[in-house]
């Protein structure tokens, strides 16, 4: 009997370690109901009808994203005040762009090179958003984890693309991260994405997404229609001061146009600009390219006086001006040429004051679209800002037209 | 009770998920879900509407106090719920709904929304299809027209989408506010074979069920003497020892999974978890040393009690209505039923053929020392949170069962064959 149970013994351990090095998947499947129970999986089903392509506006899709905080190497803040210099060679914004990211491109490694190049697809361009990144998966690798060598390169394509004005607004909008940061540690300017969608090359056309927190810009090259937008610019808290004292307001600009056209309206044109829709957010956001309202609504710009469409041109310009001087030169051209400038509208909703949770502006002519909404605090008391421009003919340089 | 809970922990859950993960839960703006439940004649919708939103849409203080609020405003909350959803047959017909229940819903985080949970019953016209209609879902979204709902199915017994994990079914947002819904893939008989199939599964992964039951199988074969045990009784009196058993342990859990699924029995599940880890050391105790010699068939079916009511509560939340509770514990039962018997047959014959060679007491011996350590690793675990590895090596075990049963059926062929050469040795000396 002894014999038998130091065999048995035997045997059950030598089981048990071969079982335990046979290295299996580690899943606890007890049977134990409580864990049923507590464990969901919601699974999107495949929809058997027709239903509207990707997410909607609120960010949908959300569930949690894959930050690979490891990867950071460079604290992307404390460059934010170098200048950046740009020889630009080649005739047209595309021709530089091209050669400034082929050069970026040949300062990443090999494995970022990979992580950073996608598909040119309408499914890959739609992955961007303002919501935190940790919320959001973006695409691309963290401006984090760039060396200072391809920071600076990729700085440059960035001035390039964006233009003395729109580099500027970046600045700020990293700024206001670190800002936001000091408060809640998820925040930081490591955490913003840049990623590359097709080949780039001159005789390609291929898409820059620089993009995290309430910023997100998509510019496309080589295309057929001007490609700057999709661009959100959103910004928490509304001012802050930097290390150095100084006062930063990053949508100072945005706000005062945008306010400053509405103020103008006198109480009957202010009557027929408003929209009875409420808004709590911006409503073409990510994940709803090309879903414009089949109707426009509001009062038509052409109706005002002179000098309040001069401040209309102004609102739009708060953020057309944000990108380089030949795109936006020829958007310009095209919002205000005489029959796309006869069907735009402005519109709000909610309240007049930029103060309060609710208030909403848009501008919405043929191709422009403008929409300005104000939300209530997140990490901080006051409200804060969403905002979007889009371009209904040229977003994505018109690549996916089918939407 | 538990079901009810079960439900609402799941919508809280769901709604935290899809909405607000992690610390910067408030940084989005909340969004509505739609839970469908199909019933055998009409469509249950639970409607989980953040109230600060609904409050934008209705233009109505709700958010202060939101009990005094649903109280108050009972009638123009219903009104509004009404006039704001919609479901209609294929040919335009339309559905009848009503409001059953309102009531709030508070969130874990701080900073998420109190939401409002209205219990709807959507009924089809007469001689039209329950599980294919057209939802005309707009509430908040109509006058807040940057809200966002998901609408699931939480419940769809024929096809097999249980409580447990809703599937979402569409996204509802301004310009595209109807679902078109068919769940028609499904019947009655496709919902049976998928219980049967969740009862099959559900076995094949309870590894502790199973372990009890081998354990007691293993000194099935044998004969006691004195108070050890001898010998294999024989390939017959085996059988029967065997078949006894089963069928005891077998009756044992029917009870149990019947009465509990009724729901009358509230029992937690903590100490039937812990039980059934006793249960396994109980008899692999059993199989070293017998210590109930005789009564083996009562301990089966006593232990079996125990068993089945860990069944019962994964069954009440397979069918809402009493008919598929009904189906739900047949096919369940069944599933179990089956895979126990493919178990069976996968083991025993290789045990009987082993039991009637020397080899057998050490196999047995080794088999009883893994079920009792395993027993106590999970007794450890469910009784005092003490976490062991035993999970991860059972659930090795489980997933390397064709290399266990191997092994086993080697052993046994190799020991009959070695007791046959031994005979014809001793029948030439």
């Amino acid at each position: 009997m002894k014999k038998n149970i130091l065999l048995g013994f035997v045997l059950a351990t030598s089981i048990a370690t071969a079982l335990t090095g046979c290295g299996t998947e580690e899943e606890s499947q007890t049977s134990s109901v409580n864990e049923q129970a507590e464990s969901t999986e919601t699974e999107s089903a495949e929809s058997a009808t027709k239903m509207p392509d990707g997410p909607p506006s609120g960010g949908g899709g959300m569930g949690s994203a894959t930050v690979d905080t490891e990867s950071i190497v460079t604290d992307v803040a404390a460059t934010l005040d170098e200048e950046v210099s740009v020889s630009a060679e080649g005739a047209s914004v595309d021709e530089q762009a091209t050669k400034l990211a082929q050069a970026f491109l040949a300062t990443l490694s090999d494995e970022q090179v990979e992580t950073i190049q996608y598909d040119l697809t309408a499914e890959n361009a739609a992955v961007w958003s303002n919501f935190p990144v940790n919320m959001v998966q973006r695409n691309g690798i963290l401006l984090g984890s760039l060396s200072e060598e391809s920071l600076k390169a990729a700085k440059a394509l960035f001035y390039t693309a964006l233009g003395e004005e729109g580099y500027e607004q970046l600045v700020m909008n990293l700024e206001a991260e670190e800002e936001l940061g000091e408060s809640d540690s998820g925040y930081d300017a490591d955490l913003y994405y840049v990623s590359l969608l097709g080949e780039v090359s001159d005789s390609s056309t291929w898409i820059l997404q620089v993009g995290g927190h309430h910023y997100a810009n998509n510019f496309t090259f080589n295309a057929e229609q001007t490609g700057a937008t999709p661009f959100f610019v959103g910004t928490e808290p509304q001012s802050f001061e930097t290390a150095d004292g100084e006062t930063v307001e990053p949508m100072a600009v945005h706000k005062s146009a945008i306010y400053t056209m509405l103020d103008s309206l006198s109480e009957d044109q202010l009557a027929e600009a408003e929209i009875t829709d409420k808004f709590d957010d911006v409503l073409v956001g990510p994940g709803n390219d090309g879903n414009f309202p089949a109707e426009s609504e509001g009062t038509l710009v052409s109706s005002l006086s002179e000098e309040q469409q001069e401040l209309v041109k102004e609102a739009i310009e708060a953020w057309v001006s944000d990108v380089n001087e030949e795109d936006r030169e020829a958007l310009l051209e095209a919002y205000y040429a005489e029959d796309a400038w006869a069907e735009t509208y402005i519109a709000w909703s909610g309240s007049t004051s930029s103060e309060d949770q609710g208030s909403y502006i848009r501008i919405d002519g043929p191709r422009v679209w403008i929409e300005f909404a104000v939300q209530g605090g997140i990490v901080f008391d006051d409200v804060h800002f969403h905002t979007i421009w889009r371009d209904k003919l040229a977003d994505y340089g018109g690549e996916f037209s089918s939407q | 009770m538990i079901k009810q809970i079960t439900v609402i922990a799941m919508s809280l859950l769901m709604a935290v998920l899809l909405i607000a993960p992690s610390s910067t839960s408030a940084h989005s703006m909340p969004s509505s879900l739609v839970y469908l439940d199909f019933l055998e004649d009409e469509v249950g919708a639970e409607l989980i509407i953040p109230l600060d939103r609904l409050e934008i849409a209705m233009e109505k203080n709700l958010y202060e106090d939101p009990e005094q609020a649903i109280e108050t405003y009972h009638d123009e909350l219903v009104t509004y719920i009404t006039s704001h959803i919609s479901a209609e047959t294929p040919e335009a017909e339309q559905w009848t709904v009503t409001v059953d229940e309102m009531s709030l819903l508070y969130p874990d985080t701080e900073t998420d929304p109190i939401d409002l949970s209205a219990q709807l019953t959507l009924t089809p016209p007469a001689g039209a299809a329950v599980d294919s209609f057209a939802l005309n879902y707009d509430a908040v979204v109509r006058e807040l027209v940057t809200h966002t709902i998901t609408v699931a199915v939480r419940s769809d017994w024929n096809n097999a989408i249980y409580t447990s994990s809703p599937e979402i079914i569409a996204t509802v947002i301004e310009g595209n506010t109807t679902v078109q819904v068919d769940q028609s893939a499904g019947n009655t008989w496709t919902g049976f074979i998928s219980i049967v199939q969740s009862g099959m599964a559900h076995i094949a992964e309870g590894v502790d069920h199973l372990l009890f039951l081998l354990a007691l199988l293993l000194p099935a074969p044998l004969a006691v003497k004195g108070k050890r045990w001898e010998r294999s009784a024989g390939i017959k009196s085996s059988i029967k020892q065997l078949l006894k058993i089963t069928l005891a342990f077998t009756i044992g859990h029917s009870i149990t999974l019947i009465i509990g699924a009724t729901g009358w029995l509230a029992v937690p599940s903590q100490p039937i978890e812990v039980l059934i880890a006793v249960s396994i050391l109980v008899s692999a105790i059993h199989a070293i040393r017998p210590i109930f010699a005789g009564r083996e068939v009562f301990v089966a079916g006593g232990f079996g009690l125990v068993h089945g009511l860990a069944f019962a509560t994964l069954v009440t939340e397979l069918g809402v209505t009493p008919m598929r509770i009904i189906w739900s514990v047949l096919g369940f039962n069944i599933g179990i039923e089956l895979m126990q018997i493919i178990v069976i047959l996968l083991i025993m014959p290789w045990l009987l053929v082993l039991s009637g060679t020397k080899s057998y007491a050490p196999v047995r011996i080794a088999g009883a020392l893994f079920a009792i350590a395993a027993s106590i690793g999970w007794i450890l675990d469910r009784a005092f949170a003490v976490s062991t590895p035993v999970d991860a090596i059972v659930n090795a075990l489980a997933q390397n069962v064709g290399w266990v049963v191997g092994v086993l059926a080697v052993l046994a062929i190799v020991s009959s064959a070695l007791k046959r050469l031994r005979k014809k040795q001793y029948s030439f000396s």
